[in-house]
């Protein structure tokens, strides 16, 4: 049983070396090929005067943090978007706030009533989630010029104590 | 008894091979033509550090390509079982974790038979049955139809 083990053991090892070559390999030749070191976007924080901007000048996503979305959220002009999975926005989220699911940029579509002059907050599920992050960015490089994120998302906007909202989604 | 014929039916370590070895080909290739996607839900389940999300990504799936293909035809195929039983064990440690953690993120172990890709007490389930097929086929002892009986010579009356 043990030289079993040994000599199954030899052959995973083998297995796993010779699938490592071949999938650094193909993902170098590959037209889907990915880095090797995943590349985290770095957002600059907003100042207090860029939390909305009046100029409207098309400006890279900024990050803004629970009270400066809490701000923005009294705000009527202000389109928020909840960028987590229709099971969590059912379960809680920001009222007012639309549901549109991150998940990949070909399954995206952006509802007409949020406009590209309009100022865009984003959020998802925690500071570390980065939907919110790939999402702006993925609207600013279509043309909207004015994305916030709010990077703690839900459980800082919860923590906080500030109003939350439960129900289906509306999910396009 | 009853378990002793489980793990001693040939029957069966055919059939298990057949349904492992072709669950993790399809879920290789299915991972292979995408790495991008692939690499954002190793992402989403935050368990790995994102400076080897990208390397995982790459590899894993031809991991599962020629772990499955090995156990399929029979070639290396304990060796093969054994990286499968490996991973699905992390899998079903990693799924846990983040129905524990209560985040709603996609699965990335698709199957041919499954509809949706979404982390779930039925996908956990999954993940345990595929594990008891794999236990079945690491504790059997022949190598009835497998590819590499015609490569390695057995002594007289072994069969």
């Amino acid at each position: 049983m043990n030289m079993t083990f040994i000599k199954s053991l030899k052959q995973a090892i083998g297995i796993s070396l010779v699938a490592a070559v071949l999938g650094i390999c193909y993902n170098a030749f590959s037209e889907n090929g990915i880095p090797f070191i995943l590349e985290s976007k770095k957002v600059a924080e907003v100042t207090a005067s860029e939390i909305e901007n009046a100029l409207m000048v098309p400006k890279e996503p900024l990050i803004i943090n629970p009270e400066q979305t809490y701000q923005l959220f009294q705000k009527q002009s202000v389109s928020i978007i909840d960028a987590r999975e229709p099971n969590d926005f059912e379960r809680g989220h920001i009222p007012g706030a639309q549901n549109i699911p991150w998940r990949n940029p070909d399954e995206i579509s952006i509802p007409a009533n949020i406009l590209k002059t309009q100022l865009i907050v984003i959020y998802c599920s925690d500071p570390g989630c980065e939907k919110s992050i790939e999402m702006a960015f993925y609207l600013y490089e279509n043309g909207f010029g004015q994305v916030r994120i709010f990077q703690g998302g839900w459980e800082e906007w919860t923590k906080a104590g500030y109003p939350v909202e439960k129900g289906k989604t509306n999910e396009n | 008894m009853k378990i002793k014929s489980f793990f001693d039916s040939r029957t069966l370590f055919i059939l298990f091979r057949f349904i492992i070895g072709f669950t993790f080909i399809y879920s290789g290739l299915e991972k292979i033509t995408n790495p991008a996607e692939f690499a954002m839900v190793v992402k989403n389940y935050r368990i790995l550090p994102d400076i080897l999300v990208n390397l995982f990504a790459i590899i894993l799936p031809w991991i599962e390509l020629l772990a499955g293909l090995a156990i399929f035809i029979g070639l290396y195929h304990r060796g093969g079982n054994l990286i499968i039983l490996a991973l699905l064990i992390i899998f079903t440690l990693a799924i846990s974790i983040n129905l524990i953690r209560g985040v709603d993120i996609s699965c990335g172990c698709k199957t041919p038979w499954q509809s949706t890709d979404k982390i779930s007490i039925l996908k956990l389930l999954e993940e345990i049955v595929l594990i008891l097929l794999c236990l079945q086929l690491f504790f059997h002892s022949t190598s009835t139809f497998c590819l590499e009986k015609v490569f390695t010579k057995s002594p007289k009356g072994q069969k």
